[in-house]
């Protein structure tokens, strides 16, 4: 009850406890000391007086009257009833609005940080150079196959020198492709085998069986051949085009066809023994490179193209929601 | 129809009882708002929101004081008039310092010119005073000096306890105590206090 009041060493009554004694918020005690000590205490005294002073005004203060009476309309109530409504669904909105923003942040950043490759080291570059320097020439038309399937352009005229070029420069990016090269040359050699055995005119009719063959047992699903790639041309072309994979089989013959009235020539299958520059590297290469599982490249790119497409639907989720909040903002 | 009987007709819906709730509380309802707000027209608005969330929110009533729980959704309104305006920019606290010459109007009418003029004196300065009054502490004093309200009345209005009532009161009471001695001067003459100079 007792306090001190500024540096003074005598004990006063407290502001709060003067201010409910005044009001009669005391006990029977606490009034007893109050008075005592007001009895010998000025200033304490006049500190009473002064709230006392300003009750005593406040008081004084009138009653103001009421400028109309706010008595409700059943309108009224209706069109509060809505806004309140309107207000809820625009909370609701805001809610949900922030919850797309955080799924779409996290999806966000899961992308970003699960990213295969783009945080990881490079493939050592030695051992990818001195595989490709081996199997540049038998590469090339591997790797001509794959820029001719995503392009969706049926190779078959173009020249050695450029499909070497191409090749070039894309096996030291592609890893796995030139990975791929490797394993074919058994199956390779068989359709060599079986083209020397045919007549040149016709290996192009019974490629597509052969490819269809030999792909499946021995070379992995994502290897594709477009027809007409090959290094020497003639029958070399069709044992390369036992590598090509299931889905381009059906382009092999048409294209095979297209090859009898092309300018590359058309070696009669004595002539592939003229052709050392082919056949000696495709051979060491397949205990070199065993065949990558086909996971590896078709399952990421499966990956991100979900991934896309859930943070577009994020996002144009969310550019609506925000859109319809604001919008139910400037309605209210 | 006694007060309970039309709490219960309002709670079934029956706008018609809610009404009489509402005249018979309005003038209540209006004052502290106005003294809480020190403007006509936000007291007004505070007023009119209030009975219009009272409405609303009359199925959660469950018992006790339905003045101090009327009088609890008034306060609450008056704040976030307060906070509207604030940000609007249009009035603060500090604007409110003087409210308009209109708002004045007094009830009583046994008072002659003259004291009538002398009180709406006294009663622009005191308002100006309690205008710098913190929320709270404003809310206590108005509630108990002026409108006279009980303690255990203050406490279910503020949400409080009585311990947190006495503490805000006697807070208010000296703080505004505080001002209107520095302006005792603005005071008319047979309502200054005695024997105190101007500090």
């Amino acid at each position: 009850m007792f306090g001190r009041i500024g540096q003074r060493r005598e004990k006063h009554i407290a502001v709060e406890h003067l201010s409910a004694y005044l009001d009669g918020q005391v006990t029977a005690q606490e009034r007893l000391q109050v008075e005592q000590h007001l009895a010998a205490c000025a200033a304490c005294a006049h500190e009473l007086e002064t709230l006392r002073y300003t009750t005593q005004l406040l008081r004084t203060v009138p009653p103001v009257s009421v400028p109309r009476a706010f008595t409700l309309a059943e309108a009224e109530v209706g069109r509060a009833a809505v806004r309140r409504q309107i207000t809820w669904l625009a909370r609701t909105l805001q809610g949900t609005a922030a919850l797309v923003a955080a799924l779409l942040l996290a999806v966000l950043v899961g992308d970003i940080l699960w990213q295969p490759g783009r945080f990881a080291a490079p493939q050592p570059m030695v051992a990818e150079k001195a595989v490709q320097e081996t199997i540049v020439v038998e590469a090339a038309p591997e790797v001509k196959e794959e820029t001719a399937v995503a392009e969706k352009v049926v190779e078959v005229e173009k020249p050695v020198e450029v499909q070497k070029a191409v090749a070039a420069t894309v096996a030291v990016e592609r890893e796995a492709v030139v990975e791929r090269a490797a394993p074919p040359a058994p199956s390779a050699e068989a359709a060599i085998a079986e083209a020397e055995g045919a007549p040149a005119g016709e290996a192009p009719a019974e490629l597509p069986m052969r490819a269809m063959a030999v792909t499946a047992e021995e070379t992995p699903p994502s290897l594709e051949a477009p027809p007409g790639a090959g290094v020497g041309g003639g029958a070399v072309e069709p044992a390369l085009e036992a590598w090509t994979a299931p889905e381009t089989v059906e382009e092999a013959a048409p294209a095979a066809m297209a090859e009898s009235v092309s300018p590359a020539p058309t070696v009669a299958p004595a002539e592939t023994a003229t052709l050392p520059a082919y056949t000696p590297t495709a051979v060491p290469v397949p205990q070199a490179a065993p065949p990558p599982p086909a996971e590896t490249t078709a399952r990421p790119g499966a990956r991100w193209s979900l991934t896309r497409l859930l943070e577009i639907i994020l996002a144009t989720l969310l550019v609506i929601l925000l859109g319809l909040t604001l919008w139910l903002r400037r309605w209210r | 129809m006694d007060e309970k009987a039309l709490v219960a007709a309002a709670q079934h819906g029956e706008l018609p009882a809610f009404n009489q709730l509402v005249l018979q509380y309005q003038s209540l309802a209006y004052n502290v708002a106005f003294r809480i707000t020190g403007d006509a027209d936000a007291a007004t608005d505070a007023t009119q929101d209030a009975f219009l969330k009272a409405y609303q929110a009359l199925r959660g009533y469950r018992g006790g004081s339905f003045k101090a729980w009327l009088l609890r959704i008034v306060t609450n309104s008056c704040y976030d008039v307060l906070r509207a305006r604030k940000r609007r920019r249009t009035t603060s606290l500090d604007d409110l310092a003087v409210a308009p010459e209109h708002a004045w109007q007094m009830v009583s009418h046994d008072e002659g010119p003259e004291e009538q003029a002398l009180r709406r004196e006294l009663a622009q300065v005191i308002q100006a005073g309690i205008a710098m009054l913190p929320p709270d502490q404003r809310t206590a004093v108005i509630l108990s000096d002026i409108q006279g309200l009980s303690y255990q009345d203050i406490a279910e209005v503020m949400g409080c306890s009585l311990g947190t009532v006495k503490s805000r009161l006697s807070r208010g009471r000296a703080r505004l105590r505080d001002i209107l001695l520095q302006q005792q001067e603005l005071l008319p003459s047979r309502y200054r206090l005695k024997g105190t100079a101007s500090k």
